[in-house]
């Protein structure tokens, strides 16, 4: 009897060689949960990564536009036009404001006669200066919309006010910020 | 009886050539300690990350306001700007509201978090405006934009900016 039981033992053992259906099943199982968990986990971290650049990249260029503006016309901004060669002057007094335009010019007050602005160019920020081919202030990368250009003034005593506001916005993670200012014009 | 005994046991020692209960066991246990420890990295650089995001939000709408109170500063008269201050610590102002504005003289709830663009809602920002003299006894005014956030783990984060505006600036 003893040797017949440690027969049949032995036998059974050299038999099991592969993995049973339970077992294969079972595998599969785990993964099923593991696999979607880590990729799941590597998509928001990507996702995460981009979104931060694309925030980046949209503040970057908004600040860069911003303080380009605020400098300029801070400092260097005489007198206020509509048109870039300075033919159309606006807010001369309180009587003609420019409200709601997209693009703005000043007369320079560095080099005699020249003029320079800002304007809208389809989704871009440009900056114009006379005698010099127009400068990108954002790039295709990001989105510029809500435009609102304009400058009041109260009296022909105080100098005028220039209002800039603007949004810049990168489409694809939705990233966006608001600008918005108002400016004393520095050299009147 | 003891000799056939022998016989049998060796064969079945050659052939076990799969893995052991513990082998299987220590596997496991390395395998899991890494799956849980890079999930532990992933998920606490995910929050930093969400964090940093946070930061350069608040870090803008700090500076819109910071602006927007200059400008406030620039087109009213002095006398107007400076009675939306008071002696330190000053009036507290709470400005959730995206279009700027002056807002009741309050500071933020701690449950409100309503400032932020569609889909992050999610911060306070504080004025303290506080007055004082400066070493010369001319009218000065503390600005202290705060704009505070909640974290994941319920921790507040906060972006401070310190401002004096001078009445001759």
């Amino acid at each position: 009897m003893k040797n017949d039981k440690t027969l049949r033992v032995t036998r059974y053992t050299i038999q099991e060689r592969g993995f049973t259906l339970i077992e294969f099943l079972v595998v599969l199982g785990i993964l099923i949960f593991i696999v979607p968990s880590v990729f799941g986990l590597i998509y928001s971290l990507l996702r995460q990564q981009s979104r931060i650049v694309a925030l980046q990249e949209v503040k970057r260029q908004g600040d860069l536009a911003f303080n380009h503006m605020k400098v300029s016309i801070r400092n260097s901004a005489v007198t206020t036009y509509t048109d870039s060669a300075g033919a159309i002057a606006i807010c001369t007094t309180a009587a003609d404001p420019l409200i709601g335009a997209t693009s703005i010019y000043f007369l320079n007050a560095i080099g005699s006669g020249s003029y320079f602005g800002y304007r809208l160019s389809g989704t871009d920020l440009l900056y114009d200066q006379t005698s010099s081919p127009p400068a990108q202030l954002t790039n295709s990368t990001v989105r510029v919309s809500n435009v609102v250009l304009g400058c009041t003034r109260t009296t022909a005593a105080v100098p005028p006010l220039v209002n800039v506001s603007f949004t810049v916005t990168e489409p694809t993670n939705n990233a966006s910020l608001n600008y918005k200012t108002l400016i004393k014009i520095g050299a009147h | 009886m003891k000799t056939k005994n022998t016989e049998y046991r060796i064969p079945n020692t050659e052939y076990r050539d799969g893995f052991t209960l513990i082998e299987i066991l220590i596997f496991t246990a390395i395998v899991s300690v890494f799956f849980v420890v890079a999930a532990a990295v992933s998920v606490y650089s995910l929050n930093i990350m969400r964090t940093n995001e946070n930061r350069i939000y608040a870090t803008h709408y700090a500076d819109e306001v910071d602006e927007w109170l200059r400008n406030e500063k620039e087109t009213t008269d002095w006398t107007v700007f400076s009675a939306r201050s008071a002696a330190a610590p000053g009036s507290n102002y709470c400005m959730n509201n995206n279009s700027l504005g002056w807002a009741t003289n309050s500071a933020c709830l701690s449950t409100d978090y309503s400032l932020g663009s569609e889909y992050k809602r999610q911060f306070n920002r504080d004025i303290v405006l506080a007055n004082g003299t400066d070493a010369s006894s001319n009218p000065i005014i503390n600005s202290k934009v705060t704009v505070s956030w909640k974290g994941a783990n319920g921790n507040i984060f906060s972006v401070p900016i310190i401002t004096v505006f001078t009445q001759t600036e």
